[in-house]
This record gives structure tokens, sequence and C-alpha cells, in this order.
């Protein structure tokens, strides 16, 4: 009796371990070829045959991987394999929603973070009609809701909370892609993840137009404003949090902008891509004779800023009126919609710069996400 | 006495200069626009240091006395838990009255009347502690339920103030704490002969002709508008309000509250502006949480108070 009980426990791990033989190995021993992309640093697309590969890096030096995803037709069950087409998306983040939703594919949103954040009438639509669901309450995801539609998720690479949920998509099989988008230094590098979102959703060749599309109106500006623009302003960026000034650095997204709309960004000294949390005294020994003053928090006027804080009113950008906040298209629910599309639009962004930084050479022209506070 | 109060006068006059000359790890005479610097940024920030350190010493003091428990601090009574509770409501729920400073004081004022009225009928003090305690806890489980269901920036808001900061106050707010602090101080020793007969209990004070009810009010008055204050202005301030009371013990050597009261506001004060310059000149242009650095300073003070009371029992 025992024998037979041996017999058939050994038999069951055998078989187990004979089906779970992970294609890994087998996936990445094939010659893949990449694709280079023209800005972007943490990502890679590579093809081999009919199929592709995407790598997500976890940084530029590309020493981590943080997400490989495989696209093709094999008949591959895995969770990363996407075979054919996706069940749709679950974006952990309203930019996701936005890259997906500028290649219009946005009914393959099915699950969002938090509906209520949403400004593209298309998204808020289909939200409306629940045919796109909120996916996390308080904070916290539904992890059942995804495990019983097996949808790609798309969450953003953190140290906190994500990494846990992260643990949970791996015990649950669950696949799921870890953007590092935000990490990006160029801002075409930022635009330039379409292309990832183009090819889960079997648009490549359409985010790749687009993609191209937006490169070229960038750079178009960026060279009007290099050949006509001498005298460059000087720009300071934020407000107190907390009793402290969040600087972003000089290698941010926002301090390559602003260099690319012709002015000079008040902490190009601090080579880094990460926000650095300074004094407000510091900030106003090194800012209070800046020429423009950009994104101070959710200000809207000038009167609520110096009603929050008397001592912004020491700032010139103040007294000048050179305030500019990302406010302009804000709906009733308070969606900002530079929050979910700007990020896929650098062009629009760097040309609303270009308009508040000189005014004089493009007159008549509107901004779209920017406006003065007044 | 005289001596040993000038000493510390003369420590505070040294470290409120040290916070206004070295503050951030730059000095001040190298800015360029020292004058703006001074008046704008470092002196409000120096001078709500010595405020905050001051008034919530005092209450630290009062609140020790009448609890007769030497771990009871300004916060004991769950003011500045109701102060964040208000401020909570203000952040986590975009419900804004007036700002974080305004809802803190709403806040622990209401608290603070209510808590009045009780103690009119309470005159047991562990009972008022008690009530307190819990309070403080009902508070803090509103809060964490707040931010359960709270956006993650006002959650990020709301534990930065909570972080606490001298940093954030203007002229204008310093000028008020300033005008508040010697009001406090002098009503607090006003009634110093009166917490000086407390000690020898409630029975022999009543005995002795003391409205015990009514020293009760008058200590929980003063400990909720410093707290409340405090907290109001800076966020919710650790620790100072119990070190600060058993170090003054311990080197004045007294039961006189009118030496205490008076060494407890200098003593914390200069524990204040001493963690205040730590925290924001350790390292240039990099603050460290206020609240971390003052746990760092006062932490071993009340680790020494356990210890010293266990070798006594």
């Amino acid at each position: 009796m025992m024998k037979h009980f041996f017999f058939y426990l050994i038999s069951v791990v055998l078989f187990n371990a004979c089906q779970n033989k992970d294609n890994s190995v087998y996936l990445d021993n094939l010659s893949w070829k990449e694709d280079s992309a023209a800005y972007a640093q943490n990502f890679a697309i590579q093809f081999y045959n009919n199929d592709t590969r995407i790598l997500i890096f976890k940084s530029e030096n590309r020493l981590d991987t943080l997400s490989k995803i495989y696209i093709g037709n094999k008949n591959i069950e895995k969770t990363n394999y996407i075979s054919g087409k996706t069940n749709g998306f679950a974006c952990l983040s309203a930019v996701y929603a936005g890259y997906l939703d500028a290649l219009n594919q946005s009914a393959k949103i099915k699950f969002i973070d938090n509906g209520k954040y949403l400004y593209s009438k298309r998204l808020k639509q289909l939200f409306d009609e629940k045919k796109m669901q909120s996916c996390a309450t308080n904070g916290q995801l539904n992890l059942e809701l995804l495990a019983e539609n097996k949808v790609m998720i798309l969450a953003y690479e953190t140290d906190g909370s994500t990494n846990s949920d992260i643990i949970h998509f791996k015990r649950l099989k669950l696949p799921y892609m870890i953007c590092t988008d935000f990490k990006e230094k160029h801002p075409l590098g930022r635009a330039e993840w379409l292309k990832v979102f183009g090819i889960l959703c079997g648009e490549l060749d359409n985010a790749e137009t687009l993609f191209n599309e937006i490169a070229v109106h960038y750079q178009a500006t960026k060279l009007y404003c290099e050949q006509n623009i001498t005298e460059k302003p000087t720009v300071m960026l934020g407000a107190l949090f907390g009793g402290n000034w969040n600087v972003s650095g000089g290698k941010s997204f926002i301090a390559a902008l602003i260099g690319d709309a012709a002015a000079n960004y008040s902490y190009y000294s601090y080579p880094s891509q990460d926000n650095r949390i300074l004094p407000f005294e510091k900030v106003f020994e090194d800012c209070k004779n800046a020429q423009i003053w950009l994104n101070p928090n959710a200000y809207s006027s000038l009167k609520d800023l110096a009603e929050a804080d008397i001592r912004y009113t020491l700032f010139k950008p103040f007294s000048t009126k050179q305030v500019f906040n990302n406010t302009k298209m804000i709906n009733a629910d308070g969606a900002n919609a530079f929050w979910e599309s700007g990020v896929v639009r650098p062009d629009i962004l760097l040309r609303d710069f270009a308009i508040c930084f000189h005014p004089n050479y493009f007159i008549g022209e509107q901004t779209v996400f920017f406006k003065p506070l007044d | 006495m005289i001596k040993k109060t000038a000493i510390l006068v003369s420590l505070l006059l040294l470290l409120l200069l040290l916070n206004i000359i070295f503050c951030n790890g730059v000095p001040l005479f190298q800015k360029s626009a020292w004058q703006t610097i001074f008046f704008q940024f470092r002196l409000p920030r120096a001078l709500t240091a010595f405020c905050a350190g001051g008034v919530l010493s005092i209450a630290g003091l009062l609140m020790q006395n009448i609890f007769k428990n030497p771990l009871a601090g300004p916060d004991i009574l769950g003011i500045s838990q109701a102060a964040s509770l208000a401020v909570a409501i203000s952040i986590l729920s975009n419900f804004a009255f007036g700002g974080i400073i305004i809802a803190a004081i709403i806040g622990s004022c209401c608290y603070l009347f209510l808590l009045i009225l009780l103690s009119k009928h309470i005159s047991n003090s562990t009972t008022l502690l008690l009530i307190g305690v819990m309070s403080g806890f009902l508070f803090s489980a509103i809060i964490s339920t707040m931010q359960s269901f709270s956006a993650a920036e006002n959650i990020k808001s709301y534990v930065m103030w909570g972080m606490g900061s001298f940093a954030k106050n203007t002229p204008n707010q310093a000028i008020i704490f300033l005008i508040v602090t010697p009001l406090l101080f002098l009503f607090a020793m006003f009634h110093a002969q009166k917490f000086d007969l407390l000690l020898l209990g409630n029975q022999k004070a009543s005995m002795l002709g003391l409205n015990v009810s009514n020293i009760f009010i008058i200590a929980v008055l003063v400990a909720g508008v410093a707290t409340g204050i405090s907290a109001a202005f800076c966020g919710p301030v650790a620790f100072v309000g119990l070190a600060a009371p058993h170090l003054c013990k311990m080197w004045f050597a007294t039961y006189s509250h009118k030496w205490l009261i008076t060494a407890c506001f200098f003593m914390g004060a200069s524990i204040t502006l001493f963690a205040d310059l730590l925290a924001s000149s350790l390292v240039s242009d990099i603050q460290f949480p206020l609240n971390a650095m003052l746990s760092i300073l006062a932490a071993p003070v009340i680790l020494w108070v356990i210890i010293k009371r266990r070798n006594e029992n």
C-alpha cells in the first residue's frame, strides 16, 4: 500500500515539474534583434521572425530588467507571452491611459486605478458607461478583480506599495508590465514609449507615425527657439510643501523642456533627474530674480499664492505676473489633462513653454496646458 | 538658582544667535540678500522654535504636576490629536476652512472647551488622564480611517505636516506666536504658588484652601492653548514637553514652580532651537525631520527618567 502511495506521489511531483517547464529559457535563447529607440533609454524593442520582445529596464544603464513581454503567435502558455490579442489593460496610472488614448486604443482599457480623475472625454465616457472600471479602492488594488479578468497590468516602478503589489501579480501569475517612462531624461524619450504601448495593442505602425509627428513638431519648435531667441529667461519651479521646496533636478524631464524652449532653469547645477528638497530661504536666494515661475503646486491665482505664504510675493515673477501653471485644462471633477496627456505630447508642452517664455515670438498663439496666474 | 537661570538664559541666547546665523548650514553673512533672509526666514523660524519649545515645556511641567505622572506631557490630554484631527479633516477631505493653522486652533480649542467642562465635574486627575488618552486614541483612529479614503497627495501633505517644522511660518505668524507666548508664561507664573501646593497632594492642598478643580482648569487651559497653538504653527512637536521639565527638575533641584516654570521655558526653547539647528545644518541645504531630531535628543532623557524611577522603587 505504502509502495503504491509513494509511486503515485513521485509521479505527481514529476508530472507537475514537467508541466511547469519555463519557456523563458527557450525564448531568451532566440537571436533577438533590437530596433534601437531614438530618444528613450529605458526600454528595448526586439524582433525575432514574427515575434516581438519588449524589455523594460530599471534605469538607463540597462543592468536590471524589470519586465520582459513577448508578443507572438506561438502556442506558448506563459504569463508574459501575449499570443494574439490581449484581454485588455489595467492602467495603474492615468498616464498609461493617456498613451493608449493617444493611439485610439482607449476601448482596450478595462480597468483604471482611479476613474474619478479622467480628463479625456473618450476615457470618461467609457468609465461612465462602465466599460472601464476602477480596480482600486482607497489606494488598495482589487487583486481578485484583476485575477478574474487576466488583463495586462500596466504598473509604474516604485520602491513603495507598488512593489508589494508586484509580489501578488507574480503569485497570481497575472500579466504585468512595469513602466519606467518617468525616468526618461529626454521629453521625446517619454513620448517614445508610445511604441511600447503600440506593440502591446498591435498598433506599432500607428504608434511610430504618431511619435514621428510629435518628434518633428518638437524639433521644429526647438530649432525655432535656438535660431531666433537670444535672451534666455531664468525659470524657477514648484512651491513650498510642508515647509520645504521640492526642486526638480537639472537633468529632469521638465528641466530639458525648459532648456529646449530657450530658457535657463535655476537648478541646472543639480546634475540629477531626481527631485531635491531645499529650504525656502535657499530657493529664495537662488530664484528671487528669476523671470518665470512655473508650476507653483496647485495654486491657480496670485491671490491664492500670496494668501498661502506672503513670502511668495518676494519673488520677481510674482510682481511681474510671470507665474504659469498647468491648470488650463481642468474639468469639473478636478481632473487635469496635463497629468493624463502632457507626457505623451511633449511637442505641445514645448510650444506652451515657448509661448509663456517668449510671447513676442509667438504672437497670436494660444497655450494648451499652461495659463498665467492672475 | 539665579546663577543657573542666568546660565540657561545665556545658553538660550547663544542658541538663538547660532540658529539665526548658521541655520541651513550657510552663515547669514554669506547670503547675498541677508536682510530679507534674516527678517523673512531666519528670525521667524528661530522665534517660532523659541516660542514652541518654551510653551510646550511649561505645558509638560503642569501636566506632570496635576497628573502626578512623570511621563505625562502636553499631548497626553489628546489636545494635539484633536488639532491633528482638525488638520486631517482640512487636508484629507479638501474641506478648507481657513487653512491648516485655523483648523488646528479650532480643533484644539473645541476639544479644550469640552475638556474644561468635563474637568469641572471630574476632580480625579486619573480619570481626566484616561479621558485624554482614550480621546487621543479615538482621534487617531478617525484620522487613520480618513487616510485610507484619501488621495495619495493629500496623505503626503498630512504626513509632512505631522513631521513638524519651524520653517513654514511667515513673520506675521511668528509675531502672533510671540504675543501669545509671554501671556501663557505670565499666566502660569501667576499661579505658580498654587502648583507648589498641589505637590502636597490634592487632599492636603484642599485643606490649605486651594481650589483643586480651579487649578486643574488653569493647567488644562495653559496646556491646551500651548499645544494647540504649537500644533497650528509647527505641526505636532514631539518630546520637548516631556524632556525639558525632567532636565530642569534634575538641574535646579527645586519644587518651586516659580523657578521651574522659568527654567522649563528657557530649557524647552533651548532644546527646540538646538534640535532645529541640528536638523537644518547637519548637512548644508538638507532638512532632517524636526520631530525625528527632537526624539533622538529627548529619548535618552526619558529613558533616564524610567531607569531612575525603577532604581528609586
